[in-house]
């Protein structure tokens, strides 16, 4: 039963760009990248434990660095996309330093501050980055001839990708360092105490988590094909914080949820015109009071969808 | 006889307290050891001590001649000293087989690489990872108990879950701090018969016990603190008789003056 709908949700995301209208696609797409910026995000914050509210400093990170090297050097986004997530698993072993000393709320100011000034320094290094108006005319992919230039071919670049995020972190995740890092969001003493070394593993979760969401900016970059600070205000990094704690802390699954939720619901409450926001408000606040574990934690009610291996819910 | 572990002068200071006074103590490879005392005496302080969960404010700590004072603790661990807490500290939500496995991670050798690709070598770790940790739970009658939740298990199974876990880092000295709290006699007894078999597969024991029989039927060294410093040691009739250790347990008599 369970993989008769696997199948069927593969082959339903195969067949999208066959018989969706472009609007809609193009939100697919959009989902797409924060899948990623999800299910990265809850490496740290959902298995190691450790709060972080500047996940988009990474995502920027991504993008600026496959862009410039693209725009600037003609370096193809094949390479350009495993360069930004490089650059970016660098950043993140920077703010994975901090976490050794700091935890908790101390933890979240340390993560907002860093978001800023990864922004700030994007608006003011403008012989670099172009300042406040950004980078334009980022080149499409292609593979030979071929440029995937409508959503309806770069559609699959980005399905690749959050596939290849979501399957790669669930090994990881199933894995000794899945372990480690659920061992020290359990009991950070008691892991010390059975020879856990709790310092290498939280750096780790940073640098891996930055990994990914290095990879989702460039695909948003190339993408969009313009990018400029705005895409990667601290407001970013909260809706990919809302998206994992609604979807289910600790699950790949959820954070897969939860994207699609907050990124479409906006969307189809447009009809409430200027009440859409505070209804959709509303909606989030009533979905933490009666689903406390998440959304996923809601669907392991009904039997067959229950599965332990993508991930270990908080409360 | 070797000796495992040694401290010397070894104190902690908690702004006006001394928790912890000049303590030297020394453990020879393969015995028991207990450390007892009123509340209060230092003996939980002395612990965080060994394992590193607080640098001393004074002294040395000598594990097998070798200087590890102050360390990480999981350096300590990966040393050969493990141990078990007074309150409880299982990882709550993990299966009882993950709480085991998660204290062989000093021993796993396999990458991030190794395991994003399913390499063969991170495989077959994997599968020993899981049937060592199996075998340290048969040791502690915990078998088939593998993939519940370790908050489900029952008082007495926590406590031998975490002496399982502690052992899965094969050490070579075990700190067991008080194993048969709330324990009844049956589960002590049992326990008792538990510490010995593991003395008996070479791992020396130091427990802090409050269960006199447990301390007297097992131990065949007892070192005894109060108010942070070593009183008495011997082994267990000696130091039911010292003069020291009666005071400190039940008060000084009034006639003596």
């Amino acid at each position: 039963m369970k993989k008769v709908f696997a199948w069927f949700l593969f082959v339903f995301f195969l067949s999208l760009p066959l018989w969706l209208p472009h609007y809609p696609l193009h939100l697919v797409c959009t989902v797409g990248i924060f899948v990623i910026l999800a299910v990265s995000l809850n490496i740290v914050v959902g298995f190691a434990g450790q709060i972080s509210l500047g996940h988009a400093a990474f995502f920027a990170v991504g993008a600026y660095t496959s862009s410039l090297l693209a725009v600037k050097f003609g370096i193809p986004f094949w390479i350009g996309i495993f360069a930004g997530g490089f650059v970016s698993f660098l950043f993140g072993i920077l703010l994975g330093a901090p976490t050794l000393r700091v935890r908790d709320i101390y933890l979240s100011v340390v993560t907002i501050c860093f978001g800023l000034m990864v922004q700030l320094a994007l608006v003011n290094l403008e012989s670099i980055t172009g300042g406040a108006r950004g980078i334009y005319g980022i080149p499409r992919p292609s593979i030979g001839s071929f440029v995937f230039v409508s959503p309806q071919s770069f559609y699959y670049i980005i399905l690749f990708f959050a596939l290849l995020t979501i399957f790669s972190t669930i090994r990881l995740l199933r894995s000794r360092f899945g372990r480690a890092f659920l061992s020290i969001r359990e009991n950070e003493m008691a892991a010390e105490a059975v020879g856990v070394r709790t310092t290498y593993y939280k750096i780790l979760a940073f640098a891996l988590s930055s990994f990914y969401a290095g990879l989702a900016g460039s695909l948003y970059a190339h993408y969009v094909s313009y990018i400029n600070p705005d895409a990667f205000t601290f407001g970013t990094s909260v809706d990919v914080l809302v998206m994992i704690v609604i979807g289910g802390l600790g699950n790949v699954w959820g954070s897969v949820i939860g994207a699609f939720v907050i990124t479409l619901l906006p969307e189809y409450l447009r009809f409430m015109q200027q009440y859409y926001r505070a209804v959709f408000g509303l909606g989030l606040i009533l979905m933490m009071v009666f689903m406390r574990s998440g959304i996923i934690s809601a669907l392991y009610k009904v039997p067959w969808a229950r599965s332990r291996s993508a991930g270990r819910e908080t409360e | 006889m070797n000796l495992l572990l040694e401290t010397k002068r070894l104190s902690k200071k908690f702004g006006g307290l001394t928790a912890v006074n000049r303590v030297d103590l020394s453990i020879e490879e393969g015995k028991i050891t207990a450390l007892i005392g009123p509340n209060g005496s230092g003996k939980t302080t002395f612990f965080n001590l060994l394992t590193g969960v607080y640098p001393p404010n004074e002294g040395e700590i000598l594990f097998n001649h070798e200087n590890v004072t102050a360390i990480r603790p999981s350096q300590i661990a990966r040393k050969g000293i493990s141990r078990t807490f007074q309150n409880i500290q299982l990882f709550q939500k993990l299966t009882v087989l993950e709480n085991v496995m998660i204290a062989q991670d000093l021993y796993c050798q396999s990458t991030v690489f190794g395991v994003y690709f399913r390499t063969k070598a991170a495989l077959k770790e994997e599968r020993e990872m899981r049937e060592g940790a199996a075998s340290f739970l048969r040791l502690m009658g915990l078998k088939g108990m593998e993939d519940q939740e370790a908050r489900n298990l029952p008082y007495g199974a926590q406590r031998l879950l975490e002496i399982a876990r502690a052992l899965a880092t094969r050490p070579r000295l075990l700190l067991l701090d008080e194993p048969a709290a709330g324990m009844n006699t049956t589960e002590s007894g049992d326990l008792m018969s538990l510490i010995k078999k593991i003395r008996d597969q070479g791992v020396t024991i130091l427990l802090v016990e409050h269960d006199m029989r447990v301390v007297m039927g097992i131990s065949e060294h007892v070192v005894v603190l109060n108010f942070g410093q070593k009183i008495a040691e011997g082994n267990p009739a000696e130091v039911q008789k010292d003069a020291h250790v009666i005071q400190a347990y039940l008060g000084r008599g009034k006639r003596r003056a």
